[in-house]
């Protein structure tokens, strides 16, 4: 389709969530219920986007909150930014360095009851990156906003 | 988010357990115990109504593994039923749409006998 009946313009990130997240499971719902105004600011986003974006920002605090905020009163922070053509979050933790290989990171067998949180990351978003700085975790997913494919049933 | 859960028995053979809200870590546990519960009264097939649950979680997932993995060992099965789009989304991209059967509803999924 030509770009000029996309009628799709590129927009500046704006952010659109930040919250600070403590060691608890309460924090998966804090996030979604933030998601949950960030959709609704913006039905422009598919509800595919919506889903995968959802269930792999879950995932990953999910994670964070397991293994990166078990110390007393540790803390992480969360930003979300939207721009017409990308949903990107970012998360920050005090955590011990995290040692895997994301890169070979493979989706366990269907019996298996555990370990399949990463490798639902990386089938939902488009870049999923991390890096150590300074005693801090970064973590960093983005769901790139392709218009849906309308030639597609 | 919570987990509200419901058991009932269908038949001799048959329980229906039906969850509305988040299947999460959170939840995982309700699930494990309401499976264990219909296998202790001789339930071993059973249909896990999935219609009021609007998000699932890998520990989720896990949660429904564990099940069919009980219902299976104990001669029987686990059958999912009124599965939403995020669910069948996590189901397909896990492949574990090989190994659980999705009925459009109860009584497809308990109609079904296996071959």
């Amino acid at each position: 389709m030509p770009a000029s009946k996309r009628r799709w313009e590129m927009s500046p990130p704006e952010e659109v969530a930040r919250l600070t997240l403590a060691g608890s499971d309460s924090a998966i719902g804090e996030v979604q219920a933030e998601l949950a105004h960030v959709w609704s600011a913006h039905p422009e986003i598919d509800l595919v986007h919506r889903m995968a974006a959802e269930t792999a920002l879950v995932e990953l605090v999910a994670n964070v909150v397991r293994y990166a905020l078990r110390g007393d009163g540790a803390v992480a922070e969360l930003r979300v930014t939207l721009s017409s053509d990308e949903l990107r979050a970012d998360i920050s933790d005090p955590g011990p360095e995290f040692t895997g290989d994301l890169h070979h990171v493979t989706m366990p067998e269907p019996t298996a009851e555990s370990g399949r949180g990463l490798s639902v990351i990386i089938a939902l978003v488009d870049v999923f990156s991390y890096s150590r700085l300074s005693g801090t975790n970064h973590w960093s997913i983005v769901r790139r906003l392709t218009p849906p494919d309308l030639t597609r049933g | 988010m919570t987990l509200t859960i419901s058991a009932r028995q269908h038949d001799e053979r048959t329980a229906v357990i039906g969850m509305s809200g988040q299947l999460s870590a959170m939840s995982a546990e309700q699930l494990r115990e309401a499976v264990a519960g219909a296998l202790e009264h001789r339930r071993s097939r059973i249909v896990l109504d999935l219609g009021g649950v609007d998000f699932i979680d890998s520990s989720g997932l896990g949660a429904v593994i564990g099940g069919l993995k009980s219902a299976r060992q104990a001669g029987g099965d686990l059958r999912i039923v009124n599965a939403g789009a995020q669910v069948m989304m996590i189901l397909r991209l896990t492949n574990l749409d090989q190994i659980l059967r999705v009925y459009a509803s109860v009584e497809a999924a308990v109609g079904d006998e296996p071959a």
